[in-house]
């Protein structure tokens, strides 16, 4: 599985868009409803500009998934188009973070 | 639980999303965990996150569909079967399933005291007294409890 933006995978993203991910990231945590649908999760508005910064901010969903398992995974398959996350995972939140990485590893990114 | 209703913090934060709780004897009993979720909760799964969708552990063969008769044919595979009411019961465990317009919004698991604990999406697992203390906009209303007996 590979996606189409080979040569920004090992670019590792400027300050300002780490600094927009973690502003973002940090105040979606602390506004997202207490709701059990993870695709309602991904529709808060924070959420969707994490999206909205692209493939660039990868790196920071990787390195926000290696240091604690939340649901990034909705964002990681818009981002990307893919979705590694084996089925006998789904549900188990640092399995299917452990998938993530190690496609992105497999696929150059490095955060 | 305490019996005025105080909570391990101050939980101002869930009045907005759950006014009734507001006259309601509650106790926030865990920190937040996005890792499970209420429908994992109420199945005793505090590992996984519960939901028919793509993110979602779901029981095998049971329909991934957002409605009511997939989330009590999932907590079936554990032998949950549809009940009454809400009222204590000797010898049998008891879930609530919460729904609006779009479907199921939240599971709750009766205690053995006859309380209720409910797992807020990402956010804290509360002890409230009654299952309806947590109707309202965001989960709906309760239109199913589920029982099934006791396991020794």
């Amino acid at each position: 599985m590979t996606v189409e933006t080979p040569i920004l995978q090992s670019q590792r993203p400027t300050a300002i868009l780490e600094a927009q991910f973690q502003r973002f990231a940090e105040r979606w945590k602390a506004e997202c409803p207490p709701v059990s649908s993870a695709e309602k999760l991904a529709m808060h508005p924070l959420y969707q500009r994490i999206i909205g910064l692209g493939p660039d901010v990868l790196p920071c969903l990787f390195r926000e998934l290696e240091r604690a398992s939340h649901h990034w995974f909705w964002a990681l398959r818009a981002i990307t188009g893919e979705n590694p996350v084996s089925p006998e995972n789904r549900g188990d939140l640092k399995a299917m973070a452990a998938d993530w990485l190690a496609w992105a590893k497999v696929n150059g990114y490095q955060w | 639980m305490g019996t005025n209703g105080e909570a391990m913090s101050e939980p101002f934060h869930l009045f907005s999303h759950f006014p009734k709780l507001v006259a309601e004897r509650f106790a926030v009993t865990s920190p937040p965990d996005p890792l499970y979720n209420c429908i994992a909760w109420a199945a005793l799964d505090a590992g996984r996150w519960w939901e028919p969708g793509e993110d979602g552990y779901w029981p095998e063969g049971i329909a991934r569909d957002h409605t009511l008769i997939a989330f009590i044919e999932a907590y079936g595979t554990l032998g949950f079967e549809i009940g009454a009411d809400g009222a204590l019961e000797p010898g049998f465990e008891k879930i609530a399933i919460y729904t609006d317009r779009d479907g199921p919004q939240h599971a709750a698991r009766q205690l053995p005291d006859g309380t209720w604990t409910s797992k807020l999406g990402p956010w804290e697992d509360i002890a409230h007294v009654s299952a309806d203390a947590l109707e309202g906009a965001l989960y709906g209303t309760v239109v199913r409890y589920l029982r099934r007996p006791v396991s020794e």
